[in-house]
């Protein structure tokens, strides 16, 4: 049985081609783009939380400022998805495991649905 | 074809795992083989693009909304930020469902679904570009 190809090991198994350089270890540097995709992400959701938050306090609306602090809060949990995404993509392949991680998603999917809700509130309101 | 992070391929499963996978019904994740790990990234990455797309959106809604001070044209504010909001909603909550379908087809080896997205994207930024435009030339004159 050969060792099957993986994120740390992207020949083994494979035929030998006759090129001495096994390659890139990470092709395309995959891990660490998703990690970074991650992190901008995380960026995008500070910058709202705090217009969502002002929004709040500006007009005395404790509502708008619940979800402000509650976007912040998770703009932090998207932070620290994007900071260990690397390894943990690493990891995944590594086992010849899927890289795919469904609650993260649904995760930020469900911060991005709060932060709109909270601006359509905003809009609406005042 | 690369089978490069492709997983479960020419492996059996142990007869302990087998046995569990019979008796629940697989998710839709589990449907199919697992793709090409970059491809999935590739999707995540493309799912991600989608929510920052959204968050723009919704952060020009708020600016609007908090920042700018009132147009003489009366509810064109409030509009421009609900038609921004709105369409930041959509885009966030369509984003994983795109994501679902595409994870899905690539598990199936199907094609992939287009973004349904895209149009009312462009057709809607278009609107509002316009709707600015008509504001500022009310503004100025």
């Amino acid at each position: 049985v050969t060792a099957r190809p993986t994120l740390g090991n992207p020949t083994a198994g494979l035929p030998v081609t006759g090129h001495p350089s096994p390659g890139p270890v990470d092709p395309g540097l995959q891990a660490e783009r998703t990690g970074l995709a991650w992190t901008r992400t995380s960026l995008g959701l500070i910058a709202n939380g705090f217009l969502v938050l002002r929004s709040g306090v500006v007009g005395h609306d404790t509502p708008l400022i619940v979800a402000g602090a509650l976007v912040i809060a998770l703009a932090a949990a998207v932070a620290l998805i994007g900071w260990r995404r690397h390894s943990r993509i690493d990891a995944a392949t590594r086992r010849g495991a899927s890289p795919v991680d469904l609650p993260t998603v649904r995760l930020v999917c469900a911060a991005a649905a709060l932060t709109a809700l909270a601006a359509l509130f905003a809009a609406l309101g005042g | 074809v690369s089978r490069i992070g492709s997983a479960r391929s020419g492996r059996p499963d142990p007869p302990e795992v087998r046995g569990e996978q019979r008796a629940a019904k697989p998710r839709w994740y589990e449907h199919g083989d697992d793709p090409d790990y970059r491809f999935s990234l590739a999707n995540e990455r493309t799912f991600l693009a989608w929510i920052r797309t959204a968050l723009a959106l919704v952060a020009a809604a708020v600016a609007l909304k908090q920042l700018v001070p009132p147009f003489r044209v009366p509810g064109a504010r409030t509009g421009l930020s609900v038609l921004l909001s709105t369409l930041g909603l959509a885009i966030a909550v369509t984003a994983y469902r795109h994501w679902v379908a595409c994870e899905l087809a690539m598990r199936r080896q199907d094609r992939l679904p287009r973004s349904r997205m895209m149009p009312w994207l462009a057709g809607t930024l278009a609107v509002a570009a316009g709707v600015v435009a008509a504001v500022v030339l009310l503004e100025s004159g």
